[in-house]
């Protein structure tokens, strides 16, 4: 049986939108097994998102609890989380988030070379090149190395953001409806990667309030005004 | 090492950058140059006055001045740390020149030329270089008593800044004084209440100062204490100028001349005229001039505060770039923030953005501050030959050129002061980001 990698406990999550306090998660109970891609849906406003960004420690939950392999997130200190997100996970946001004034070979590099001091990025910068030119090998970007984001179509800068968030061989992928800004070809491309990675190990989960993205998953949890409807 | 990457892409995309960058530019170029011009002048008017007087001043505020001055002098040349001592007379005069209805009150000073001469700049302030026992010897008479008038008493200076003036023509001046007896009294009440003597003009001296230059006329120390009664029942004068060999501690110095005028002034401390001698002070040349010096000073006081808010318009120009800056780079921060980049790297990545900012900034104001320095002189030049336009209207001002030479203590306190201004108006904008939650900044303008 797989070992679960991230878990919540009752988690809850609110957001204050002037007076009004809005519930988004209500006493979540989520697994995450290794090796596992998952994918959760729901409508618009289903809390979805920030149920990623919790998973991703971009965000703390008001209550309860998210725990990464046993360790609670909430009780890491900032650097350990710094490091969790770093190392530990890869993000794929809907709008890429690319660095415009870095090409596509240094976006890739970029989580690499935050953790290194210079000295020790000038003995290791080699590697990581040659590991950065794999991954862009892999997702069919290599001629695009040197060019900048606002030179890719939307594809290509997905599948960017992609290989910037392999380039730490994080333990998980969390993608936030990385099809949701691309037409029906491109996002079968993307989904494409994504179902090869999965096939070599990889644990995914994706946010999607698509049907068709879910039946490429393992599993689904479905998520309605805050709480798990089926998982 | 992503911080220098990025920090190098930043300045070099972002047309906002070269903003901040211009405006650091300008500051440090203005700061500099205007720095440059009034030091330049503060410091030569401060050594005009030093010149002026020597480096130590013994004197008496009374008009009819103070005795026993030949052993003092004795006494202080026996010194070591005593270059050369000078006594000096000054007194109240009426000009009037001969054949001519004209008058005009004058300071008339007594000096001995060949000490005066060591001890203070007279000798490379006269028009006409001469040895030191032909000072008031007139070019064209000089058997007969001469006198050396300020330069700004009767020339005029041209656009230029020079004298329009010519001491090879004869001219006799009289001057007429009020001897006073060492009881402040007219010396000779009913009989011959003023003496005159007649002299004729031997040079010009151009001390730089304008109030001496415009107002006094040198005569030599002999006449000088005839004219104004001090050759009477014991010879007097109204001050000692001193110059102390150099190296020596201008505090320490005064202190020992002092000491030695209280020994004198205490070994005739029981004769009759005491009273001239409670009058005398001895001083420092800084202070013995400070009512000359001091307003310039204030004047520098005032232009550095001046400056200082330059620096604080500085520091709101970059801390405003900065603020457009960083907010335009929200959603980067988040980015950065989503895989693992701490707050402290954020802050070190804008921080050296602002730093490159303000380095060149500063190396591009230092540079163009040095071409403009060195040509300033020039372009007024160009400037008055071709519309007629100074800075400074030389007929009034007595300036030669405009001071343009940098110190070094200026330079480095500006660059380090351009350089801090640049990360300090950085500093507020960048910690407010860095702290914000990844979540909120990955959601800007979404």
């Amino acid at each position: 049986m797989a070992k679960i990698l991230l878990k919540t406990k009752q988690i809850c999550k609110s957001y204050k939108m002037g007076a009004i306090k809005l519930d988004v998660l209500k006493e979540l109970d989520v697994d995450i097994k290794a090796g596992e891609f998952v994918t959760i849906l729901g409508a618009s406003g289903s809390g979805k998102s920030t149920l990623l960004h919790l998973l991703g420690a971009l965000d703390k939950p008001d209550s309860g609890s998210v725990s990464f392999q046993g360790e609670n997130l909430s009780k890491l200190s900032k650097s350990k989380l710094n490091k969790y997100r770093n190392n530990r996970i890869g993000f794929v946001f809907q709008f890429y988030h690319l660095i415009n004034e870095l090409n596509v070979l240094e976006n890739i590099l970029m989580p690499a070379m935050a953790y290194c001091s210079t000295l020790k990025w000038l003995k290791v910068r080699k590697d990581y090149k040659i590991k950065a030119a794999a991954i862009m090998d892999k997702l069919g970007i290599s001629d695009r190395a040197k060019h900048k984001p606002y030179e890719l179509s939307g594809g290509e800068r997905q599948r960017v953001a992609i290989g910037r968030a392999l380039i730490n061989d994080p333990q998980i992928l969390l993608a936030d409806e990385p099809t949701g800004n691309l037409d029906w070809a491109m996002g079968e491309e993307i989904l494409s990667i994504f179902s090869q990675l999965h096939s070599q190990g990889q644990t995914i989960v994706m946010v999607t309030h698509d049907e068709r993205v879910a039946q490429k998953a393992d599993r689904s949890i479905v998520l309605s005004d805050g709480k798990v409807i089926s998982a | 090492m992503f911080n220098i990457i990025l920090a190098l892409r930043y300045f070099l995309k972002r047309p906002i950058s070269w903003l901040a960058t211009f405006a650091v530019a300008i500051s440090v170029f203005v700061v500099l140059v205007v720095m440059t011009v009034m030091n330049g002048l503060v410091v030569e008017y401060t050594a005009k006055n030093h010149r002026l007087v020597g480096d130590c001043i013994v004197h008496s505020e009374s008009l009819v001045g103070f005795p026993y001055y030949q052993e003092f002098l004795i006494e202080l040349r026996n010194q070591e740390f005593v270059e050369e001592a000078s006594p000096v007379i000054k007194s109240f005069a009426l000009m009037s020149q001969e054949n001519y209805s004209w008058n005009e009150g004058v300071n008339l000073v007594g000096i001995v030329p060949q000490t005066h001469g060591k001890v203070t700049g007279f000798f490379d302030s006269l028009y006409r270089k001469t040895e030191a026992a032909q000072v008031f010897s007139a070019y064209y008479n000089p058997l007969s008593s001469g006198c050396v008038r300020g330069i700004a008493m009767m020339n005029r200076r041209n656009s230029q800044g020079e004298y329009d003036h010519d001491i090879l023509q004869p001219m006799k001046l009289i001057f007429t004084c009020f001897p006073l007896s060492y009881k402040g009294t007219l010396l000779k009440a009913g009989r011959d209440v003023v003496s005159s003597k007649s002299f004729y003009v031997a040079n010009d001296s151009d001390s730089g100062v304008a109030k001496i230059d415009g107002t006094t006329i040198y005569v030599s120390l002999e006449n000088a204490q005839k004219l104004s009664g001090m050759d009477s029942t014991i010879a007097r004068i109204s001050a000692v100028y001193i110059k102390f060999v150099d190296g020596e501690g201008l505090k320490y110095a005064v202190d020992e001349v002092a000491k030695i005028w209280e020994e004198i002034s205490n070994k005739h401390s029981n004769g009759k005229f005491v009273a001239l001698l409670n009058n005398v002070k001895v001083e420092d040349w800084k202070t013995y001039r400070r009512e000359s010096i001091a307003p310039m000073e204030k004047e520098q006081t005032m232009l550095t505060a001046l400056f200082l808010l330059i620096g604080l318009v500085t520091v709101f120009v970059v801390f405003v770039v900065f603020f457009m800056i960083v907010n335009h780079k929200l959603k980067d921060i988040g980015i950065f923030r989503s895989f693992g980049i701490s707050a402290f790297q954020i802050n070190r990545l804008f921080l050296l953005s602002a730093t490159i900012i303000g380095f060149v900034g500063t190396a591009v104001g230092v540079f163009c501050a040095l071409i403009f320095l060195s040509k300033m002189n020039a372009l007024e030049g160009v400037l008055f030959d071709k519309f007629g336009w100074q800075l400074w209207d030389r007929t009034i001002y007595n300036i030669g050129e405009i001071p343009d030479q940098l110190r070094s203590e200026v330079l480095c306190s500006v660059i380090v002061c351009s350089l801090a201004a640049s990360v300090i108006g950085a500093l507020l904008p960048v910690f407010r980001a860095s702290r914000r939650k990844p979540v909120e900044l990955l959601q800007v303008n979404e």
